[in-house]
């Protein structure tokens, strides 16, 4: 008792940036699914990175005669309607979904950011616009509104970065319009207004780091959704051209196999769960670490 | 589209979105929501008999059928459905399996000259309300179908109908038209009597002449339901009653047939033919439709306006591995726009085989070589690259647009390949922003070469998606369809199928196929290949159904 006392006392006192700083990754450290996410994560780009150089076969090589084979020594995860090695297949899949997830959680923090820190910071005609805005966009069920983006764009990498980004960045503006609002009351904010600062200084050396934390749980999270979007929109064929190898489209191509080669949607099914769990346990960590009702790695 | 999402898609959607929930049992669980989706369908859907008839006395078979049936329309509507499918209505001409003609309402038909027909009726034909057919019934129809369908009134040129006794009827068209007695095979040209319509001239039922009578329709559960004809002029009938209901997804359809919804289907997925046909109580009969896979190439773009060029694409696809294993030997590799079967067709022509050195040599002697060894040949540094669309709506299309778009990297030509719905496909046709296009095509619409090859090969044919132009087959095409003696006609016809096969505007690539599922116990069912996709034969009837 007394010592949660003190320790919600001591959290009082941390400016906020140091608090993100050596006690955030003592916490993470001590929460073993964080760890063991991160090493999953870790483990997961690396090998998107390294794809190239460790996928066995050319992705997209046909060898028609070895169609709908089961795991075996040549290919350790079978090989697909084609005769394509679902192994580099999977592994060229994880950084198609990974470099298209990043770009479109990166454009919208950025889009998000910019637009509700504007919204929040310098309220009434601004705030109401940048404020519909975002509820025109948030108002659309996000699949059906990618659809019909992409649907106008036709398919490409591209494309799919620009529409999911469409779609998700008001989410973003939101989170942020909300943190600036409660920020901006706070007493630091107003010294430095009475101390002469400018707008832009004070957004950038008061408001921005103060609030972006919570828009990094949102990215986390986010980035699990936007790797279920993508598979979603290749899944209904819409989403990246069919030569370029990606899960949700192995997953539509696999289904009309599922019971005489079933492996084809098995392997990249179970690398969507994964990679989706992962993010997924990221992002309830860091919202627990940064929660100020929490202490640390448990939650009480 | 016809397409409709089916259950199966939905469900793997809801799966795709629950993957962060549940890591096991996807596959097992999927399977059986699908079952209960359909078997629920069943249910609510409240019509008489639709479910599995009990016991082997009810001679009813269920037909699972390969598109929703949308509309029960014989005219300008389905006419395939209901002339081939439901077997309601018949024709005035009928095929054999070679393709050439054979006497069917009309027992025999001659040309008197240039622009005139004589078409001699069968007297014995009864419709469905027990009236006679006479040739008033035919002539109705046939004007019925010109002022409704302007598809079929195109192809009959027609300019005047004269009824000149009871079963004789003349038919003048607007220019001479050899092909008049093939179009009069079209299901949509099948004789219907006049009681089919109210005062009002709206459509209540179709009444026809076929071994099957209109029972119902239930426009909520789009279920067709047909009975026995006791007084057909052909015969005795072998089924009480026919049950046609639509499944347009090849998954469901394998389901349906598998838990014994459905006795009779058509096209399940083509890699499930083996399994479903080692199913005890299951067979699989696959047969050669009229329909071919062909590419398109675009002529107006650069590189494939150089005959080389496409003739090096023809020598890189491997034709006999596509049909073996892509569509799993439903279907066939092609040479010509015509089986080989068909009475017309050039039967010296031969697939183009696999051959990369050929390919090597034709590309580079048109100027094409891989300068820096990127893979794609190039030339004055434009790289070799294609893009090729096709639809989804034929389940062997985007499997066979892959695999060509592979084969054709290998002989260094770069291919990205788009899956796109009708509306962009046609919208890109016409904006001439495309360069391959895969695509399946009927080639008997009309049992004569001179439709299909004057739709795609002469200049400026409604087909003719390339562009191609050759003056050449322009002229023979313009002499063959004078000539009366079929002979001598099919001869002609068969100087431009080898035209077009050295100069390859399109590739046909395949031969489409047809899986037949059904139950042991349906017997009698002979396939016709003139068919659209199939056709119910009066023989049909069951054996001991338990």
């Amino acid at each position: 008792m007394d010592n949660v006392f003190t320790n919600r006392l001591r959290k009082k006192n941390f400016s906020l940036p140091e608090a993100y700083g050596s006690q955030f990754v003592k916490r993470v450290f001590q929460r073993k699914d964080m760890l063991f996410a991160l090493a999953a994560l870790l483990l997961f780009a690396g090998l998107s990175i390294f794809a190239p150089l460790l996928s066995p076969y050319d992705p997209n090589a046909i060898d028609l005669k070895n169609k709908n084979l089961n795991p075996s020594e040549e290919h350790l995860l079978g090989t697909d309607y084609l005769g394509r090695d679902l192994l580099s297949r999977i592994l060229i899949g994880a950084r198609t979904s990974l470099s298209i997830a990043s770009g479109v959680v990166l454009i919208s923090l950025f889009l998000g950011t910019a637009t509700g820190c504007a919204a929040g910071y310098y309220g009434g005609f601004v705030d109401e616009s940048i404020s519909r805005v975002t509820d025109i966009f948030l108002s659309f069920p996000s699949v059906i509104f990618a659809l019909t983006i992409m649907g106008a764009l036709g398919a490409g990498v591209f494309n799919l970065m620009l529409a999911l980004s469409i779609v998700h960045w008001a989410k973003y503006a939101r989170m942020m319009r909300g943190q600036v609002l409660s920020i901006k009351k706070q007493e630091f904010v107003l010294s430095a207004i009475t101390g002469g600062a400018g707008d832009f200084y004070i957004i950038r050396k008061h408001i921005v780091p103060n609030a972006i934390a919570t828009l990094f749980v949102l990215a986390t999270i986010d980035f699990g959704h936007v790797i279920l979007s993508i598979a979603t929109l290749s899944f209904l064929g819409i989403g990246l051209p069919a030569d370029v190898p990606e899960w949700g489209a192995m997953l539509s191509a696999g289904k009309e196999f599922m019971r005489t080669a079933p492996y084809q949607t098995i392997f990249p099914g179970l690398a969507i769960t994964f990679i989706v769990i992962i993010f997924s346990i990221l992002g309830d960590g860091m919202r627990d670490i940064l929660d100020p009702n929490h202490e640390g790695g448990e939650i009480d | 589209m016809k397409c409709k999402n089916s259950p199966l898609i939905i469900l793997l959607i809801i799966m795709l979105t629950c993957a962060v929930l549940t890591t096991s049992g996807c596959s097992s669980k999927d399977e059986n929501g699908t079952r209960d989706a359909v078997s629920g369908m069943e249910v609510t859907s409240g019509s008489d008999n639709a479910s599995q008839p009990e016991g082997g006395s009810d001679n009813t078979l269920v037909l699972g059928e390969m598109w929703d049936i949308e509309s029960i329309d014989p005219i300008n509507g389905d006419g395939t459905l209901i002339c081939e499918k439901a077997a309601i209505t018949e024709t005035l001409v009928g095929a054999n399996e070679d393709f050439s003609l054979k006497p069917e309402l009309a027992t025999s038909w001659e040309q008197l000259d240039e622009n005139t027909w004589e078409f001699k009726l069968r007297n014995n034909v009864t419709f469905h309300d027990g009236s006679k057919m006479t040739a008033k019934e035919v002539k109705f129809t046939l004007e019925k179908v010109i002022s409704e369908n302007s598809k079929v009134a195109s192809m009959l040129k027609m300019d005047s109908i004269e009824v000149v006794d009871d079963y004789t009827l003349k038919i003048k068209t607007k220019e001479i038209n050899p092909i008049l007695p093939g179009v009069l095979h079209y299901p949509d040209t099948a004789i219907i009597c006049p009681s089919s319509y109210n005062e009002k001239g709206e459509l209540v039922k179709p009444v026809g002449t076929g071994p099957y009578k209109f029972g119902s329709f239930d426009e909520q559960t789009r279920i067709l339901t047909v009975v026995k004809n006791e007084n057909w002029w052909g015969g005795k009938v072998g089924l009480d009653k026919l049950i046609l209901k639509g499944i347009p997804d090849p998954n469901t359809r394998a389901m349906a047939i598998e838990n014994g919804e459905v006795d009779f289907t058509v096209d399940v997925p083509y890699s499930e033919t083996d399994r479903i046909d080692a199913i005890d109580g299951i067979n699989v009969e696959k047969y050669k439709t009229p329909r071919v896979y062909k590419l398109d190439l675009n002529l107006k773009h650069e590189p494939l306006e150089d005959v080389k060029v496409r003739q090096a694409i023809s020598y890189a696809i491997n034709r006999s591995d596509i049909a073996e294993n892509v569509l799993y030997n439903v279907g066939e590799a092609a040479a010509g726009p015509f089986l080989p079967t068909m009475v017309w067709a050039n039967k010296s022509l031969k697939p183009y085989s696999q051959d990369l050195k050929k390919a090597d040599e034709l590309l580079t002697a048109a100027g094409w070589v891989d300068t820096d060894g990127d893979g794609i040949r190039d030339k004055d540094g434009k790289p070799l690259k294609l893009n090729l669309m096709t639809y989804a709506a034929r389940p062997g299309l985007p499997p066979m647009a892959e695999a060509m778009a592979a084969q054709l990297r290998e002989a260094g030509i770069g291919i990205e390949t788009e899956v796109m719905e009708m509306g962009s496909i046609d919208d890109r046709r016409e904006k001439g922003d495309w360069d391959l296009y895969l695509a399946a095509y009927n080639i008997a619409m009309v049992p004569d070469p001179e439709y299909i090859l004057t739709n795609w090969y002469m200049t400026n044919g409604t087909d003719n998606g390339p562009g191609y132009s050759n003056p050449k087959v322009d002229s023979l095409i313009n002499e063959a369809r004078k000539i009366k003696d079929l002979n001598e006609r099919y001869k002609k016809f068969n100087e431009v199928e080898a035209i077009v096969y050295d100069e390859q505007p399109m590739i046909i690539v395949a031969y489409y196929g047809c899986a037949i599922v059904k139950k042991d116990y349906v017997k009698g069912y002979v396939f016709d290949p003139t068919a659209h996709d199939y056709r119910i034969n009066a023989g049909m009837y069951l054996e001991n159904k338990s």
